[in-house]
């Protein structure tokens, strides 16, 4: 199949190439599909490969998949031709929702085993439920006006504010010097400290005792963690109090 | 450029500008924008490029390969009403310039598809845009006159049904291959509607039974297809042998038929059944309790009167409906007015 | 420590027992919330105080203008009748408030509800959003207003009609009940209310052979609970003086222990209550002379029944050849099939099915939507409901959809920002389907 083709392509290609030398008087007895948009030709001919492509789908190539309605308004009103551009294939867990939120999404991955993507979402929306029934009668056993508008309901804001609250500034590293390896304080990027800040809670939710689920113990810490309390911020600072005394090995970061 | 420069070289020492040009237009292949070049050139020295720089042969190829102003495609040209069928008569190769259509075709690693223009693709397979419905419209117009009238008397395709209710499916090709003889010549599928055979109930469904998954429900045809003889002949009436013997067949009651129990019935049975038991007994119940002094009372009563009644008649229907046809949403419905006029129960509005 | 005391608090709010059982062993289970609640034994350094009465419900609307909302402050339709017979069309998407005396005796406590509660998770849902909205705010919606309606022009001289509630699954079957049960209650009605049959084919907690009946099959525990399920929402009917609910015969239960005839109904069931051993043998008696009574005198029995069509598949019960214990052979069953017949008057039935009640295997095999009540009642339950009223309960309607989600921004249930955007509203219709059920997973995380 490949071969005819290739020879078409140079066979017209030289046709091409001497008709164009001719008079512009005598191009409109040419062949319209070949003289008059050769351009177009060449461009179209040239995609056309001398062998066939193994895979039919090359995602290297496509146009990346967006999610977001109004972004693929702008897209289109940019290049008109991208309408007909193949783009990849949408990731799953991408969506315009109104209530999508990329880091809860995070979160739920990184609970999630074996892939049980729907098992992991079902335990993030029962701790959800559980944070705002915790946090409800809080709400209704509060009397005092400003002391209720302190309660905070909304069970994101808690977790993003959870998450935020358990980011550690600085970690430790082991540097090996002299052949002595010490435990050099370095400071951490900010996606490196929101991953180990989610570690932590999800470490902390699974260590429960028997029959009490995942769902309770991450909502409680949670909130804790909201509040500045609990296990994980213990361990933050834990952590902040290590590198404040390997203080003096700092220097192992840059120097020999 | 260089082939100007030789040009002039030929011409040795112009003495008139406009000689020079006149000598240059035979040389169809200049363009006309190198030709004032050679005129400057010429009243200079000029150095004999019998290997011209590579550099400037290139500039010259850019100059020629430049695309030359042509007409438009054809297609921006036409207008809406046009008659499409003169301007694509008959069968011919796709033509992008010609056809108004904002066609893709192909494969492209990146970016869009291939359009129309110098598609190879497109150009490969056959096209219809000859055998438009006007196009065909203007044929059928021709050929009118070597048709005879249809018969006045089959009116419709129901008229065609009522008078030819057989039908005698074969196949007439010739085979392209060592031997002309097409394998599907000798078979014959025989086709009849099942309600112009006049079967009754009993017999109907032994016949149905006996045509297993030769019958279609939805359109009330049996088919044969008969396929074991070597000649059409033969297998045609084989086929109507079949057809023969399954009716007659199915008009027998073996001794058998009648061991046949409730749990074996393919359709709810009203009388007889749990329901209608339930029914009477409540209607019954019902018009003992009523106080109303209009209404008979239960000892005048007997169960075959209260069956007689018209809501128990349309509850039966109503049962009847939803346990043969399936319980949906209406059936469900029906069953639910019935019973509530039964029950006497009044209106939901 | 004191997180944990705390915490029972807040569990003990949030389910509303009344009492907590404290098992032998230090720790035990309650799933009665739909969530495991860890419960620590309570000693004289982890004193534990209940109330004796649930959280107090409120009748009025809470609408907590006081306190600032983010969300932008919507009213969700209410009225204020709160007796369900004089709710109508007018009213339908509406919610209404169950006086707070009438909702603890419609949700019915047993104290002794333990690892396996009786009662349906959609009830146990239900309670919950009273408890979170600190008041029992019920939808108006038609198939209850329907059933209303029939009862107010049913003749009782006539046999018991059989209502049979249909639908889809979370569609409101159980809630449609609940709204029935308020006005079986308001009307007077003695209420014989199973919260769900199929936790007896499923989740029953001791099983032992019958002693009135060799074959049968007990469960003894299950009973009592019931038993005291009865007699909480009924307490007023057995506790009058001169009650006509008595015994027409005397009941012999071993050699020592008898009732007599003329005893009131309240004597069997502390004999049940008392002794689990004759528990079944109680509500067979209950059944029995309640149906009798009925019929001839001006009181009325609402059979109220959820999941019926469990009453008709096999049960789970392993016997020693490995196979399950059918179904009428399961004693509880046998007694409360007898309620569905209709050769009682002075009474009504009424019902749900539901898929999940059904244990066999062929419903996997089904297409997976067929609800209807032929199918789902089967062979033996068709012949003994027959000829029944089916009442579709359908999903949410837009309307109703649109007060729901208005309720819940109302109670601050739902938080998420863009919940009360016609954004956020248009996707909670869309993924929900209008399905309530759905919806109300949706919102609980939101």
């Amino acid at each position: 199949m490949s071969f005819p083709t290739a020879s078409i392509v140079t066979s017209r290609g030289l046709c091409l190439a001497s008709l164009i030398c001719s008079s512009s008087g005598n191009s409109l007895l040419l062949s319209d599909a070949f003289c008059q948009h050769r351009t177009a030709f060449i461009r179209n001919i040239s995609r056309l490969r001398t062998r066939t492509p193994k895979k039919v789908y090359w995602f290297k190539r496509m146009a990346p998949p967006v999610f977001d309605a109004t972004e693929i308004q702008r897209k289109l009103e940019e290049t008109p031709e991208a309408r007909f551009m193949k783009v990849g294939p949408a990731r799953i867990h991408e969506s315009s929702s109104a209530f999508y939120d990329p880091l809860l999404n995070k979160f739920t991955n990184m609970i999630m085993f074996k892939g049980q993507k729907e098992l992991a979402e079902e335990n993030m929306r029962l701790a959800f439920e559980n944070i705002k029934k915790i946090q409800m009668e809080k709400y209704h056993a509060t009397t005092d006006v400003t002391a209720k508008m302190r309660v905070e309901l909304n069970p994101l804001k808690i977790f993003h504010q959870a998450v935020e609250n358990c980011k550690p500034v600085l970690a430790l590293t082991p540097i090996k010097r002299g052949g002595v390896t010490y435990q050099v304080p370095v400071s951490v990027r900010d996606k490196t400290a929101e991953w180990t800040a989610m570690k932590w809670l999800i470490l902390a939710g699974r260590e429960h005792e028997h029959q009490i689920h995942f769902r309770e113990t991450i909502a409680k810490e949670l909130i804790a963690a909201f509040q500045n309390e609990g296990r994980v911020i213990k361990r933050k600072y834990d952590l902040h109090k290590q590198c404040e005394a390997n203080k003096a090995y700092a220097h192992y970061r840059w120097s020999r | 450029m260089a082939l100007a420069a030789r040009l002039s070289l030929f011409s040795g020492t112009a003495t008139s500008t406009t000689r020079q040009t006149d000598w240059i237009r035979l040389f169809a292949s200049v363009p006309s924008n190198l030709r004032d070049e050679a005129i400057t050139e010429a009243t200079e020295f000029r150095t004999l490029s019998l290997n011209p720089a590579r550099k400037e042969r290139r500039k010259f190829e850019e100059r020629s390969n430049r695309t030359p102003d042509l007409l438009p495609p054809r297609s921006q040209k036409m207008h809406v009403d046009q008659d499409w069928t003169n301007v694509w008569p008959t069968a011919t190769s796709f033509k992008p310039s010609v056809v108004p259509l904002p066609v893709r075709m192909g494969f492209a690693y990146k970016g869009a598809n291939p359009d129309k223009y110098g598609n190879a693709e497109l150009m490969k397979i056959p096209n219809f845009l000859h055998l438009t419905p006007a196009a065909i419209k203007k044929h059928c117009a021709a050929l009118k006159k070597f048709c005879t009238p249809w018969p006045e008397e089959i009116a419709d395709d129901a008229a065609c049904d009522r008078y030819f209710p057989a039908q005698v499916i074969t196949s007439t090709y010739c085979h392209s291959g060592t031997s002309i003889r097409n394998s599907k010549y000798r078979i014959v599928s025989y086709k009849v509607p099942l309600s112009r055979l006049n079967l009754d109930s009993h017999a109907r469904d032994k016949f149905l039974r006996l045509l297993g998954d030769r019958y279609d429900r939805h359109t009330d045809q049996i088919t044969i297809i008969t396929d074991r003889c070597p000649t059409r002949k033969q297998n045609y009436e084989y086929a109507k042998y079949l057809l023969t013997a399954l009716f007659h067949e199915s008009k027998k009651t073996e001794p058998w038929e009648h061991e046949k129990a409730v749990a074996d019935f393919e359709r709810f049975k009203w009388e007889g059944s749990p329901s209608e038991a339930a029914a009477t007994n409540t209607v019954k119940e019902i018009l003992t309790s009523s106080t109303a002094s209009n209404e008979p009372t239960s000892e005048d009563i007997s169960p075959e009167e209260v069956k007689q009644f018209e809501e128990v008649q349309e509850y039966q229907r109503a049962v009847s409906d939803m346990l043969n046809a399936g319980e949906h949403q209406d059936s469900v419905e029906r069953y639910k007015d019935a019973v509530k006029t039964m029950l006497r129960l009044g209106r939901f509005s | 420590m004191r997180s944990s005391v705390s915490w029972l608090r807040l569990r003990n709010t949030l389910t509303g027992l009344t009492k907590i059982h404290v098992s032998t062993s230090s720790r035990r289970w309650i799933f009665s919330s739909g969530c495991a609640y860890q419960q620590a034994q309570p000693n004289s350094q982890n004193p534990v105080f209940f109330d004796h009465r649930p959280a107090q419900l409120s009748v009025t609307p809470l609408v907590d203008t006081s306190v600032p909302a983010h969300l932008p402050v919507v009213n969700a339709k209410r009225t204020t009748i709160t007796r369900p017979r004089e709710h109508t069309l007018d009213h339908e998407g509406f919610y209404y408030c169950v006086p707070p005396e009438q909702s603890d005796v419609i949700y019915g406590m047993s104290p002794n509800s333990g690892a396996f509660d009786m009662r349906h998770r959609t009830l146990q849902n239900l309670r919950f959003q009273w408890e979170l909205a600190k008041e029992s705010a019920i939808m108006i919606r038609k198939p209850a207003l329907e059933v209303m309606e029939y009862v107010k022009n049913t003749n009782f001289a006539h046999p018991v009609v059989r209502y049979v509630i249909y639908g889809r699954e979370g569609s409101g079957r159980t809630c449609t009940l609940t709204h029935l049960l308020h006005f079986f209650k308001d009307e007077g009605f003695i209420l014989l209310h199973v919260p769900k049959i199929s936790i007896w084919s499923r989740r029953y907690k001791e099983v032992q052979e019958s002693k009135f009946k060799p074959g049968r099959i007990d469960l003894p525990l299950d009973s009592v609970e019931w038993l005291q399920h009865f007699l909480l929402q009924n307490g007023e009917h057995l506790r009058q003086p001169n009650t006509k609910l008595v015994t027409h015969k005397t009941y012999v239960w071993s050699k020592r222990e008898e009732t007599p005839a003329g005893s009131p109904l309240s004597d069997i069931i502390d004999v049940g209550i008392k002794r689990a051993r004759y528990a079944n043998d109680c509500i067979g008696v209950l059944v029995e002379e309640l149906k009798r009574i009925v019929s001839e005198s001006d009181h009325r029995v609402a059979v109220v029944m959820d999941v019926a069509n469990a009453l008709f598949t096999p049960t789970t019960i392993p016997q020693v050849d490995k196979t399950t214990v059918p179904a009428d052979r399961l004693s509880l069953f046998l007694h409360f099939r007898k309620t569905l017949k209709n050769d009682w008057k002075n009474g009504v039935v009424v019902t749900t099915i539901d898929r999940k009640g059904i244990v066999d295997l062929p419903l996997r095999f089904d297409g997976g939507g067929n609800q209807f009540p032929r199918y789902l009642l089967r062979e033996e339950g068709w012949a003994v409901m027959d000829p029944f009223i089916p009442v579709l309960v359908n999903d949410y309607s837009d309307k109703e959809l649109t007060n729901c989600i208005d309720y819940n921004i109302e109670t601050r249930w739902l938080q998420h920002v863009n919940a009360g955007t016609q954004k956020g509203r248009d996707e909670l219709k869309v993924v929900s389907q209008n399905n309530p059920e759905t919806l109300r997973k949706l919102m609980s995380r939101l």
